[in-house]
Formats: structure tokens, C-alpha cells, sequence
């Protein structure tokens, strides 16, 4: 690990669950009380190891933390429309889980503002809703169900190249039956010329 | 499983505060994990004002969120057997109600466990509590005001405090369990015809009422003078006041460093001829209004730079800290 100073230009390196370590600044870095209280004073020899997350999600927080680098006093949206470009794209980059994980992350490093921005995002989520509405919003599907969507998904996959096999098919009869009418005109007009010629053999 | 069990208690918690009281209510009813970790955090949720107003056959419950929104919600007795609720919010049009019919169900009851979760959730000073009672329903039947105040793991603390009401059984519900030390106003009215004297003398003996400090504001009542001593500001209206009480009053304002202003008004006129006698002479002069009244000054014996100045006419007295 880099030696802790207070310029900016500090590196630390940061070890994520698969073991993989990457670089943080030390201002990014400092926005985790986790770190601050951990690390700041007495430093740690080696990358640090926040082994509990995977390197996409630290990697996901620490952007929001280099991004927010330069915002000090900032107190967090306060309306749909306080939502920088950034922050709008930041949160929709991330499927579900990811956001699961962003938080989880963003708790146990301590980023309050990360913290209470990320719920911030969840309360407007369920904001004047009702019961019901809101169900819809919080409930992950179970295995069963994950297990049952695939199954479904796979047998409207399986339905629909059986649709697009038989639609094939169909085409290709379509041509045989357009081509028949030819066919049939040159067999019959065949067959009759060799009964022809048959029977004048036969003579 | 819900993508909120996931998250840690601080996470929940932070969540939860940023949602008002209504959607923490909408989703409490979500699952049951939700349901016990609501109840047992009880997220502050800050209300400002509540009103409640209990009728014969209903309840009606208004509550102001920290946004300005107002909520009414009301409580009826539907054929004896179910409870109509009704609901409006504002801003939006107050004419439209959201009616649902609870079969089986007392409107006490429902609109008790609604009050009783509202007030769960409030672990800050309430701005304004207003509780009205307008009939002569017995107060065994609303028992549910101690009951919900004594559960707190501490008294309510309200700053504001009015209460209407037909008997004094009413007020030895709510005044026991309160905060003493929160109140800086206290209204007490009867509600009904106005001639009738609300009686005070069991209130009067409670511990809180001795240890409430600031203002209190009430109707026509039984009590006596010596009976308001402890507050600051006082406006109250008696049948009858004697002579012997307001020299008491005088002489404990003349003591007293905390009492600021005494407003008496009084149904039987005040003997003046026995009140020149205990006072002494008087300065005469108009008031605001351009009525004459007596006037006596006297050094008070607490801080000799403060005067307490009496304003006298036969149905009112007005004792006032001049500095």
C-alpha cells in the first residue's frame, strides 16, 4: 500500500473478493469512514482487503466516490430534478442486484452520502404508493420462481423456433406446391410422351 | 422475499426515515419481516399537529405531516356492527373521500389502534394536540387515551396542548400521562353550553398540574386562584372570587419570580369597598377600551426593579409583572 499523505495524487490499492486489486485515490478513498477509522492513522502494509465485495461493485462505489471527489457540501438530491446527467446514468447503469450489492458496500465502508443517496433512490421508489404497488416494487423472485420464469422463457423459446420451423416448413411447401403445377405438366406430358412412344413401339 | 431484506437495520432505518408516515404505514402491510422490524424501530416520523375530536357514534383523526400535508381521517359507527372509515388529504379535493366499510369492526377500536400507531411513531414534540370531546360519552368507553399514552416508553411531549371537554373525568385521561415539562400552552374549555362550571378539584391535585410552569388558558371553573399559582401567564374565569383569594394572589405575584400576568374574570362582581380596604387606595384611570378602572402598584419583593400593576372593574382583574 501507498504510504497515506493528503494529496489527492495517492494511490491505495484495494482487494475485492475474486482477489483481484485495483486503484483507488486516497480522496475517493477517504470518503469511507470505514477506511478512515481503519487504515488513515496507522496504514496497512499490501492492498486493502475489502474482501466481503466483488470487484465490480467496489469498482462501482469507488466511481461514485471519485465523481463526488469535488462536491464537498453537497446534501444530497432533493428532488427528482436535483438528479445530475451523472447520477441518473450512475443508478441506471446498475441492474437490481448490483444495487443490492452498491449498497450493502457503501454501508459497511461507511459513505454516508453514497448511503443515503442510494436510499434516498429506494424511498422514491415506494413514495405514494399504495400496499399492493409497493409489493410489486420490493419483491425478489424466489429459486422456484427464477427456476419456473426460465422454464417459461425457455418454452417460448422453444415455441417460437417451433413456430419459426413450421413457418420455414411452410414456406418451403409453398414452393414445392407452387412448383408442382410445372412438375406435374412435365411428368404427365413426360409419362404420356413414353406411353406414346411406348405404344408405338409396341405397334 | 423482498429486496429490502437484504440491507442491514441502519440501511432499513435511513430508508424508512425518508418516507413519511403514510407509506411507512403502506409498507408495514408488505410482509411480516417488514411488519416487525417497523414496529419494532418506530422510525420518528415527526408529526407537527394532531386533532382529535370524538363524537357519540364516530371519531375523526386529522394530522399534519412535516409537509404540510393534512390528513382527516374518520372513524364512524356503520349499523352498530362495522365502522365506516373515510379519508381525505390535502392538498388534493378535500371532497373526495376514500370510504372503506371494516365488517365487524367498533369504530372505538379501529380508530384507537390508528391513534395508538400514530403516536408510536412520534418521538419528538408534538407542535399542537387538540383532543375535543363534544358529548357527554361516558369515559370508561374512551379508555383507550390512557391506555395508548401510558405504553409510551415515555410521556408525550407536546408544546401546545388543548383540551375540550364535557366532564373532568376527560382531562384525568390525557393530563396524567403527558410531558409537564413540554407544555408551554395549555387551553382547557368545556364544550357545550356555556353557563355550566367545568369541575377541576381531582385535575388540581395531580402531580403534573403542580409541575406545569408556562400558560394555561380555561373556561369557567370550579377551582380556586391557589389552584394556577405554578403558571407563568394565566387567563381564567371563575363564578366567584374573594377578596381573601386575591389578596393571597397579590401578595404570592409580589414573591413569586416566575408568575407574569394573572387575568381573572369573574361571574358575581368583586366587593370593591372590601378590596380598597386590603389594597388600598387606588389610581383611576381609562382603559384601552375607554372604561374607568382602578389601578394599584406595588414593589415587587423578588426584584425590587419589577412592579405588579392591578387593573380592577367589578367582573375582571387583571394582574400584569411591569419592569
Amino acid at each position: 500500500m501507498t504510504s497515506p499523505a493528503s494529496s489527492s495524487e495517492v494511490k491505495y490499492l484495494i482487494e475485492s473478493s475474486e482477489g483481484n486489486t485495483f486503484d483507488v485515490s486516497g480522496a475517493a478513498l477517504r470518503q469511507s469512514n470505514t477506511f478512515n477509522a481503519m487504515f488513515l492513522n496507522i496504514g496497512a502494509d499490501g492492498p486493502i482487503p475489502f474482501t466481503d465485495y466483488n470487484e465490480a461493485t467496489l469498482k462501482k462505489v469507488f466511481e461514485y466516490c471519485e465523481h463526488s471527489v469535488n462536491e464537498e457540501n453537497y446534501s444530497g438530491p432533493k428532488h427528482q430534478d436535483d438528479l445530475s446527467k451523472w447520477d441518473l446514468n450512475f443508478f441506471n447503469e446498475m441492474d437490481q442486484k448490483m444495487f443490492i450489492d452498491v449498497i450493502n458496500a457503501s454501508n459497511f465502508l461507511d459513505i454516508e452520502r453514497l448511503t443515503s443517496y442510494c436510499c434516498e433512490r429506494i424511498a422514491r421508489m415506494l413514495r405514494g404508493k399504495n400496499t399492493q404497488e409497493m409489493i410489486k416494487v420490493i419483491t425478489l423472485p424466489t429459486a422456484e420462481e427464477l427456476e419456473a420464469k426460465q422454464k417459461v422463457e425457455e418454452k417460448k423459446a422453444a415455441a417460437a423456433k417451433k413456430v419459426a420451423e413450421k413457418a420455414a416448413e411452410t414456406a418451403e411447401k409453398t414452393e414445392t406446391l407452387e412448383e408442382l403445377p410445372v412438375q406435374q405438366l412435365v411428368q404427365t406430358t413426360r409419362n404420356k410422351l413414353t406411353r406414346k412412344y411406348l405404344s408405338f413401339s409396341n405397334e | 422475499m423482498t429486496s429490502l431484506d437484504q440491507f442491514p437495520d441502519v440501511v432499513l432505518l435511513n430508508i424508512l426515515e425518508k418516507l413519511d408516515i403514510l407509506d411507512v404505514l403502506s409498507l408495514r402491510k408488505t410482509c411480516r419481516s417488514l411488519y416487525n422490524f417497523i414496529d419494532d424501530v418506530c422510525p420518528n416520523k415527526n408529526l407537527q399537529v394532531i386533532k382529535i375530536t370524538t363524537f357519540s357514534n364516530a371519531i375523526k383523526l386529522e394530522f399534519v405531516l412535516p409537509d404540510s400535508q393534512r390528513i382527516t381521517v374518520e372513524y364512524d359507527d356503520f349499523h352498530g356492527t362495522s365502522c365506516l372509515v373515510r379519508w381525505t388529504k390535502i392538498p388534493g379535493n378535500p371532497k373526495i373521500k376514500k370510504e372503506t366499510i371494516l365488517k365487524n369492526a367498533d369504530f372505538m377500536g379501529v380508530a384507537s389502534r390508528d391513534l395508538e400507531i400514530l403516536l408510536k411513531h412520534q418521538k419528538t414534540k408534538l407542535t399542537y394536540l387538540k383532543i375535543s370531546f363534544q358529548s357527554e360519552i361516558d369515559a370508561e368507553s374512551l379508555d383507550f387515551f390512557p391506555r395508548i399514552l401510558e405504553s409510551r416508553p415515555r410521556p408525550l411531549q407536546i408544546e401546545n396542548l388543548d383540551l375540550e371537554v364535557t366532564q373532568q373525568s376527560q382531562l384525568l385521561q390525557i393530563l396524567p400521562f403527558i410531558d409537564p415539562d413540554a407544555v408551554s400552552y395549555l387551553r382547557i374549555e368545556r364544550y357545550g353550553s356555556r353557563g355550566v362550571v367545568l369541575e377541576i378539584d381531582d385535575v388540581a391535585r395531580l402531580e403534573n398540574w403542580k409541575t406545569l410552569r408556562n400558560s394555561i388558558h380555561i373556561g369557567w371553573n370550579n377551582g380556586n386562584i391557589r389552584d394556577f399559582l405554578n403558571f407563568s401567564y394565566v387567563y381564567v374565569k371563575f363564578p366567584i372570587v374573594t377578596v381573601e383569594d386575591l389578596v393571597f394572589l397579590k401578595e404570592t405575584f409580589l414573591h413569586s419570580s416566575r408568575m407574569n400576568c394573572v387575568y381573572l374574570q369573574v361571574v358575581t362582581p368583586v366587593d370593591l369597598p372590601e378590596l380598597l380596604e386590603a389594597f388600598g387606595p387606588s389610581n383611576d384611570d381609562i382603559n384601552y377600551m375607554g372604561g374607568y378602572r382602578k389601578r394599584w402598584f406595588f414593589k415587587c419583593y423578588s426584584n425590587p426593579d419589577d412592579i405588579l400593576s392591578i387593573g380592577f372593574n367589578p367582573r375582571c382583574l387583571h394582574f400584569q409583572r411591569e419592569n
